[in-house]
């Protein structure tokens, strides 16, 4: 049969199905290169959640949930519903129940999710593609982001309803439901992170329950937050530093979930590849963007010398943790690693502290310290260019007299802290490496013994006045010099002592001294690690994969 | 581009587990086409070896090289060359065949249509179209087994390491696993295979290691390994007459020994290789001896296995 023999109408409706088909395949096809681009993990979990039996329960509980305390806040505003204003009660039952889902739920699934491959013998499949560890890390979490939003769906319809009751305005009900989705990525995170720090099956469900009691602790402390919030909201959102607040927030939280998320990737990576270095740049940028911050206090408070004090004591606690980890790596750089090198001289002592290795980190972290110490004493420096910006901008500018700066005192802190984190670190990393002679040592072991020392050097001197020379004086003396916190705490209380802070840092910076020319072989050992060449057949595939690659665009004139 | 190095070459491995030696000083290569077996008693050292090829372990000491590239410096580039199927089947819950194949070919970067032919062509080879939407949970083992070796081909590796892939399976399986295998070496994959059943390894593959205790006790051709632990083959002789004069000149060979007598049947150890045997029949012939029947007793890889291994383990 010919077209000609088609009827006009039934030739009509064959184009009108063949256009309509034709649309469904262009969006089919649209649809499926856009999903080209997601991340396998994502796509491969999606899946599954939706068939998955516990996401159709919770999912299930949360709506069953949800219905119920509609019906039983309905019932209870009953004809007051005109007269009283009831959104605020509805809203945190509502929250209380999408809590469960996003701050318990979520996160412990996403840990699951990365201890399940363990469980069902997938990690080793899973490791062994060309799926970098980042992409791994991104596709768990990518994953139960998805499932974040689902939940968010299900319950975001009821609580935009309680906003029609009154008694709560649209502006916290966004501010609420955003920090409680960023909190819930961050526990996931979180999760994700504890869930790669081991693969041996009883730490792992001995994890397991410490993840389930920290998340019920933080379900409970996300509830207390914001019933806070919905009582003190409008007093809160109108002030001045409520978004400044929130900014700050913002600062440690962005700079921490990238810190979290590298480590997770970098301890499911292979050993020879360099796990150090971006970790090393997350946690100077971090220590960057809070150190900006300093400048509110140094706004705010009138006695910057103990605004200095503070910023130095916290930064050489913030640099000894960081210096427990990196003093922990290996001291064996791979092939892999020194080929990636900087060649060039200069470059290379420039960028050393970057490089991994236990040595690199101790400079790293001591640098650090030091850093601190001295953006203090410029500032202090600097001071007089300033000298009625604190006046000027307080909140108690009238009352109160601004204090004339003390950079002596806050050298000898900068001194006394650094000497402590060169001292523990270095004897730490001496400890570390002279074990790994006869075991293997793992981060676990590592810190180990950070907290044995740290431990020994606070808890000794108390035990040896009260049972050796049975003084039990409150006094500070020379004996508690092995205690950083005691130091810290009665000299910079009274650190108008001025010739005993200076005996102490004195003596600090003396055993620094020691302790650093200690591993000043190790130092010189890594920092003469140069460039290799990568051998022939690297080279040779790279030429093949360059011959693979299409360019990425083309010229309309080529 | 023909690769003058081979596909897969371990050098000088050691790996301890605290003060177990689990492989020691393992050195052995696999070229092109190859199917290489790697047989030993449980807790030889093994799947070790094979997890220290397949990046997912690292060696004390020693390396080993996938298409040229260290598996300790560079196993990005060992991973796109290689399939690994181990010896327990990773099965993700919730997921059918086609969602399992899609989801490894993704992780392999292959993308668009390029991974569509992939996968059509993986379901075809291991015949796994029928059950494309069969959830794993679901599946027989000898399908589990298909859809492994399916998912460790599917990025079309050139080195393909197997352990045990024939564990569990019926004899029809198993008959179609060992083709597969062929299949696979005549496409110019090289292929490890540890297996227990060593008269399937010694049809299927063209060299073998003998690992026990961590160390590689020996490697070769299966021809090679069966002469090399062979001292001498029982040539096994019928005669149509007196078999007394046979026995009287065999008693007078130096290359002669053991010489038993059954019925008709003399069974003697013959030392040579087959054509010193060739040789010995010609003289009985020219000798006038009426001989009916002549054959040698080859060992097979379990006897060589059992001569050369001691079943001791760490």
């Amino acid at each position: 049969m010919s077209t000609a023999d088609i009827p006009s109408g039934a030739r009509g409706v064959d184009v009108a199905t063949g256009d309509r088909e034709r649309r469904w395949q262009r969006l089919e096809d649209w649809l499926e290169s856009v999903g080209e681009g997601f991340n396998p993990i994502l796509v491969k979990e999606t899946r599954q959640a939706l068939k998955s039996r516990q996401f159709l329960i919770a999912f299930s509980l949360l709506l069953i949930a949800s219905w119920i305390w509609t019906l039983i806040g309905s019932a209870q505003i009953g004809e007051f519903i005109y007269t009283r204003p009831s959104g605020r009660d509805m809203f945190f039952g509502y929250y209380l129940i999408l809590l469960a889902a996003l701050g318990v739920v979520v996160p412990y699934m996403s840990f699951r999710s990365l201890v399940a491959e363990s469980d069902e013998n997938t990690y080793d499949l899973l490791s062994i593609t060309t799926l970098t560890p980042r992409q791994i890390i991104a596709g768990k979490l990518g994953s139960s982001i998805v499932q974040m939003a689902v939940y968010l769906a299900a319950v975001a319809p009821c609580m935009a309803f309680t906003y029609l009751l009154r008694g709560i305005d649209i502006f916290t009900i966004g501010l609420i439901l955003v920090y409680t989705v960023f909190g819930s990525i961050g526990l996931s995170m979180l999760g994700l992170l504890l869930a790669s720090m081991t693969r041996v099956k009883f730490v792992q469900v001995v994890l397991s329950m410490a993840v389930v009691v920290g998340l019920i602790a933080a379900y409970v402390g996300g509830a207390g937050m914001t019933a806070g919030m919905l009582r003190f909201s409008g007093r809160m959102i109108n002030t001045s530093e409520f978004f400044l607040v929130c900014l700050f927030i913002g600062t440690i939280y962005t700079t921490t979930f990238a810190i979290v998320f590298l480590a997770a990737a970098s301890r499911i990576t292979f050993e020879s590849e360099n796990r150090a270095t971006a970790l090393r740049i997350a946690c100077l940028v971090q220590y960057l963007a809070i150190s900006g911050w300093i400048i509110i206090p140094w706004i705010e408070v009138v006695d910057r010398t103990e605004v200095a004090i503070v910023f130095v004591a916290t930064a050489a606690m913030y640099w000894y943790v960081i210096g427990i980890f990196t003093t922990s790596e290996s001291p064996r750089m791979s092939r892999r690693v020194m080929r990636q090198l900087p060649s060039r001289l200069p470059f290379r002592y420039l960028f050393f502290w970057f490089m991994p290795g236990p040595a690199t980190g101790y400079i790293f972290s001591l640098a650090g310290v030091l850093s601190a110490s001295l953006m203090a004493l410029t500032a202090l420096k600097f001071h007089d260019m300033f000298p009625d910006a604190a006046m000027s901008r307080s909140p108690w500018r009238g009352t109160r007299v601004p204090v004339a700066p003390d950079s002596a005192t806050v050298f000898a802190l900068g001194i006394i802290c650094w000497s402590y984190v060169a001292i523990f670190l270095g004897v730490c990393k001496l400890l570390v490496g002279f074990a790994r002679k006869f075991t293997t040592m793992n981060l676990l072991l590592a810190c180990g013994i950070h907290f044995i020392i740290v431990g020994a050097a606070v808890s000794l001197p108390f035990v040896i006045e009260s049972n050796i020379m049975r003084r039990y004086s409150r006094d500070y003396t020379l004996l508690h010099i092995s205690n950083p916190f005691y130091t810290l705490e009665s000299l910079g209380n009274s650190w108008k002592r001025f010739d005993e802070l200076w005996t102490v840092a004195t003596i600090l910076a003396c055993a620094a001294i020691v302790v650093l020319l200690a591993n000043l072989k190790s130092i010189a050992t890594e920092m003469a690690r140069s460039q290799i060449v990568a051998p022939k057949r690297i080279a040779e595939d790279e030429v093949e994969l360059e011959e693979i690659r299409e360019p990425s665009y083309k010229s309309p004139w080529d | 581009m023909i690769n003058s190095h081979p596909m897969v070459e371990l050098r000088g491995v050691y790996r301890y587990f605290g003060t177990t030696k689990a492989v020691q000083d393992v050195s052995f290569q696999i070229r092109r086409g190859e199917v290489f077996g790697y047989i030993g008693p449980n807790g030889a050292g093994k799947t070790t070896s094979i997890r220290i090829l397949s990046t997912l372990d690292l060696p004390n000491q020693g390396d080993a090289y996938v298409d040229g590239f260290s598996v300790i410096d560079d196993p990005d580039r060992v991973r796109r060359r290689l399939g690994y199927m181990p010896d327990s089947f990773g099965t993700y819950s919730d997921v059918n065949v086609t969602e399992y194949l899609d989801f490894f070919a993704r992780s392999y970067g292959l993308i668009g249509r390029e991974r569509t032919r992939a996968m059509r062509h993986v379901m075809s080879f291991t015949m796994l179209d029928q059950m494309a939407d069969k959830p794993i949970n679901g599946l027989s083992k000898g399908m589990k087994q298909r859809l492994c070796l399916g998912r460790a081909m599917i990025h079309d590796p050139s080195v393909l390491i197997l352990d045990e892939p024939a564990a569990g399976l019926d004899p029809r399986a198993r008959i179609e696993l060992r083709e597969m295998i062929r299949q696979l070496a005549d496409d110019g994959k090289a292929i490890l295979i540890s297996s227990h059943i060593l008269s399937e390894l010694a049809e299927m593959c063209d060299t073998v290691g003998i690992i026990e205790q961590g160390k590689l006790l020996a490697t070769g051709s299966v021809d090679e390994i069966q002469q090399g632990f062979q001292e001498h083959r029982f040539v096994r002789v019928r005669l149509l007459g007196e078999i007394e004069a046979l026995t009287s000149w065999l008693a007078k060979r130096e290359d002669v020994g053991e010489v038993q007598l059954d019925g008709q049947i003399v069974i003697f150890a013959h030392t040579g290789d087959r054509e010193s045997e060739v040789a010995l029949l010609r003289e009985l012939v020219q000798a006038d001896f009426a001989i009916a029947e002549f054959g040698s007793h080859e060992q097979s890889l379990e006897d060589v296995f059992l001569q050369v291994t001691e079943g001791r383990v760490q």
